[in-house]
């Protein structure tokens, strides 16, 4: 029996999209069973909490139990000032974080493309790789002594001669945004120079040829054959940098708390100290479901940006 | 049966007498040591403890409770003991911890906790009530009722009796002085600047300009990072001394001179409490004057050095159980001591008074720790069994026996309220010391009272925030207490909503 007719027997007839394919079924049963768990483990740890969180947050919960409150917590939610200036600190730190994940990886990936000497391009990639391996909370420690007032970045300032640029960098609210924006510069070490440095690889080696013998300069080149080859990377990254601080508060929470008072304060970590922090389990699954929503909607548009004739959806 | 007849009838009653006295004499040690109660104790015993309580060498505080459970576990061989460490790294985390398991019925079978919170002795419902057990005897105990083996009247007990009522947790023994209204100050750079301990908020505020005129940061004072709430200890403290007849007026049930989170709900829902009361915006203002001497970027945290040890800072806040870091820390090398926070005089402010700022936990007998036990209701639900296990382990520990083995190992060892203190300590250097938790003497308060945290902690950490935006100097007090104004109105209604209980409609 040739494999065309063993496979024959499972695969749908023209014309009958009805009824359960008994035999398809059985044949794939194995696979479905390898795929099952999880399956399973997506709907009791993703798609439960997620459900459970949007229910809880149209309720007021404390030790006694839950009280269904219809839309309280967000009407609670649109009156609170201080969530809507999270937001504002949010928009900046994403959209600072998107404008350095479209330039300065980008340029550095470019760069070492560029470097000739093969041994020598291998080491300037591993020089922006190895950071990687650092934990991204320690890394944030080391950059919170730099701001502290005895810390890195004032002693740097005092020894050039620019001490009075000294300052509480955390605990000053006219910079500490831009003291929270700037932590990891130059910000071209990981996975966005990888994965930049990996489309770059990626395109044809006859197209650069080409240029070549037009008569391109390096930089035309760049412009005009790389950048655009590069779209769906720069797409990527930037979805993922929308994604990761519309739900990240790591940075603010080691850093400063949110403070000094609601000064560095985001969505997420209020989200975080309403839940954990003040058990205020309704409010907090409110700035959840706003915050989920949010991504959702960003999600889409990418997804409807970046939609091509090839993507069939 | 040949040999008995061998016996002499003398003889065998000497040996049924012996026999007898044998019986009763291991009767006798039997009561003593393991009370019939518990002799068919047997099975597993979970206790949620406050952190690796049996691995803490350098806590005595948590360790004697460890060693209690253990001496309780040795009369119970059946018994098999067994800890669930309470999850979370820091208080706050700890609480949610207890509060998630509490709600979903998943607490073990009693729970060890520092400090009770409002969200866990006011869920009256989820936890057993010790009322009627409180009046009869502790078999641990010579006493008449149990409640008599709580030093001063039980007075511990006062700071977790629910609205209802109940006691429902349990304290293990006086909580002592907390030491919230303690400062602990670096005597050598006192003595080298000239100043001594102040008696008043304006000589507070003098010692510090001395020292700061001297190069040294007078006080250390963190709004932001791991101790960033220690600043609102002298800010409500400072507001309940200037507004302590508000409090008067507000202590409608028992225990009187403490307001548990009715009685602040009560306060703010009848304007008693109002944030249009000039005194709180002064108790803002006199700490914004003070922050001239704390360190100068007290709006960041504070660097991961001990700032105090290193001799750069002159005074910093304290408590009785951070006494051992002081005392074990090698790094320092000068005298220290600790006083009291001083008054607010009328000299200081034109709100001032001659009343003390209220000790945050009983100076004096019986220890100072505030370590606590509620059983979940679930656990006398669940296994009639367990529950007495869980009750008869709360009763041992609290015993007074265990009470002097507890006073024993205290940073602060236990003494008779309104002992002098150098009657407790000879040591000339230890009553310098100690002397910020013993004078002012003992009197009768307890907890918090004026403070938002009683009933919502999510205010509370608002109230905080903002009061750093006030130091900042990004908002004025005026705009600060118009954003909290609506939030304390949602506070309370949310919490008189969840408490039906309190009839709030009667309130006048």
């Amino acid at each position: 029996m040739s494999s065309n007719s063993a496979i024959s027997g499972i695969l749908p007839k023209a014309g009958s999209r009805r009824g359960v394919n008994w035999a398809r079924l059985r044949h794939f049963a194995p696979l479905y069973l390898m795929v099952l768990p999880t399956v399973v483990m997506l709907l009791v740890f993703f798609y439960y909490p997620a459900i459970n969180g949007f229910l809880t947050s149209f309720q007021y919960v404390d030790v006694r139990g839950a009280q269904w409150v219809g839309l309280d917590n967000y009407e609670r939610l649109f009156n609170d000032v201080r969530l809507i200036q999270s937001f504002r600190n949010l928009i900046f730190l994403a959209v600072f974080n998107v404008g350095v994940v479209i330039s300065l990886p980008l340029l550095v990936a470019a760069l070492i493309f560029r470097v000739k000497n093969l041994s020598a391009q291998y080491w300037w990639r591993i020089v922006f790789v190895i950071p990687i391996v650092v934990p991204a909370v320690a890394s944030i420690l080391v950059w919170r002594w730099m701001y502290s007032a005895d810390g890195g970045l004032n002693i740097l300032l005092s020894a050039v001669g620019l001490g009075d640029l000294t300052r509480s960098w955390l605990g000053d609210r006219d910079v500490v945004m831009w003291a929270l924006a700037f932590t990891n510069f130059p910000w071209v070490a990981g996975i966005n120079f990888l994965i930049y440095y990996a489309g770059l690889q990626d395109i044809s080696q006859e197209v650069l040829d080409a240029s070549v013998v037009d008569g391109a300069t390096s930089l035309r080149r760049f412009l005009s054959i790389e950048l655009p080859l590069l779209r769906p990377q720069m797409r990527l990254l930037v979805l993922l940098t929308l994604i990761y601080w519309m739900r990240s508060f790591e940075l603010p929470m080691i850093m400063t708390n949110g403070g000094p008072g609601f000064a560095t304060m985001v969505p997420g970590l209020r989200m975080y100290y309403a839940i954990n922090r003040d058990f205020d389990l309704g409010y907090g699954s409110a700035i959840g479901t706003i915050l989920f929503l949010i991504v959702l909607v960003i999600t889409l548009i990418q997804l409807r940006l970046t939609r091509t004739r090839d993507d069939v959806i | 049966m040949r040999k008995l007849h061998l016996l002499s009838p003398k003889l065998f009653l000497l040996l049924c007498i012996l026999a007898l006295s044998l019986t009763l004499s291991v009767a006798g040690v039997s009561s003593q040591d393991t009370p019939a109660h518990g002799a068919d104790f047997a099975g597993e015993l979970r206790v949620a403890v406050w952190g690796q309580i049996d691995q803490a060498p350098d806590r005595p505080d948590v360790t004697v409770v460890h060693n209690l459970f253990q001496q309780w576990q040795a009369m119970y061989p059946n018994v098999e003991l067994k800890y669930d460490y309470i999850g979370g790294t820091n208080v706050s985390e700890r609480f949610t911890w207890i509060n998630t398991n509490l709600l979903a019925g998943t607490l073990p079978d009693a729970v060890m906790i520092y400090f009770p919170g409002p969200d866990v002795y006011n869920a009256a419902d989820l936890l057993y009530n010790f009322g009627d057990d409180l009046q009869q005897a502790n078999p641990y105990s010579d006493n008449a009722t149990w409640l008599e083996d709580f030093p001063l009247d039980g007075l511990v007990l006062n700071q977790t009796v629910s609205s209802d009522g109940g006691n429902r947790v349990i304290g293990f023994t006086l909580s002592g002085d907390s030491g919230v209204t303690t400062y602990a100050y670096n005597k050598t750079m006192f003595d080298e600047v000239g100043v001594e301990p102040p008696q008043t908020w304006g000589e507070f505020l003098e010692v510090q300009q001395k020292l700061k005129d001297a190069g040294y940061t007078p006080f250390l004072m963190p709004t932001a990072g791991p101790l960033g709430w220690v600043w609102n200890w002298s800010e409500w403290t400072i507001r309940e001394q200037l507004m302590e007849d508000v409090i008067e007026q507000c202590d409608i049930e028992e225990p009187f001179n403490l307001l548990n989170d009715k009685e602040v709900v009560y306060c703010i829902a009848t304007g008693k409490l109002t944030l249009e009361d000039p005194r709180l915006a002064e108790t803002w203002e006199l700490m914004k004057e003070w922050s001239q001497y704390w360190q100068e970027d007290f709006l960041a945290p504070p660097p991961d050095v001990d700032l105090f040890a290193q001799g750069q800072v002159g005074v910093i806040n304290t408590m009785n159980l951070w006494l051992g870091q002081i005392a074990r820390n090698p790094n320092i090398t000068f005298e220290w001591g600790t006083f009291y926070q001083p008054p607010v005089t009328a000299a200081d402010s034109e709100f001032g008074n001659d009343i003390l700022p209220r000790r945050v936990g009983n100076l004096g007998q019986a220890g100072s720790g505030s370590v606590y036990f509620f059983i979940p209701t679930t656990t006398a639900d669940r296994s009639p069994e367990k529950f007495a296990m869980a009750r008869d382990l709360i009763q041992y520990v609290t015993a007074p026996a265990q009470l002097d083995i507890w006073c024993s190992q205290q940073p602060i060892p236990c003494y008779e309220p309104g002992t002098p203190i150098d009657q407790v300590y000879t040591d000339p250097a230890m009553v310098v010391r100690m002397r910020g938790f013993f004078e002012p003497g003992a009197f009768d308060n307890g907890g918090a009272s004026l403070n938002w945290a009683t009933f919502d902690r999510a205010i509370d950490a608002e109230w905080s925030r903002l009061f750093v935006e006030y130091m900042g100097g990004s908002m004025t007090i005026e705009e600060v207490f118009a954003e909290f104004q609506p939030l304390l109105d949602d506070a309370v209604e949310r919490a008189i909503r969840a408490h039906p209980e309190w009839d709030a409609d009667s309130w006048e």
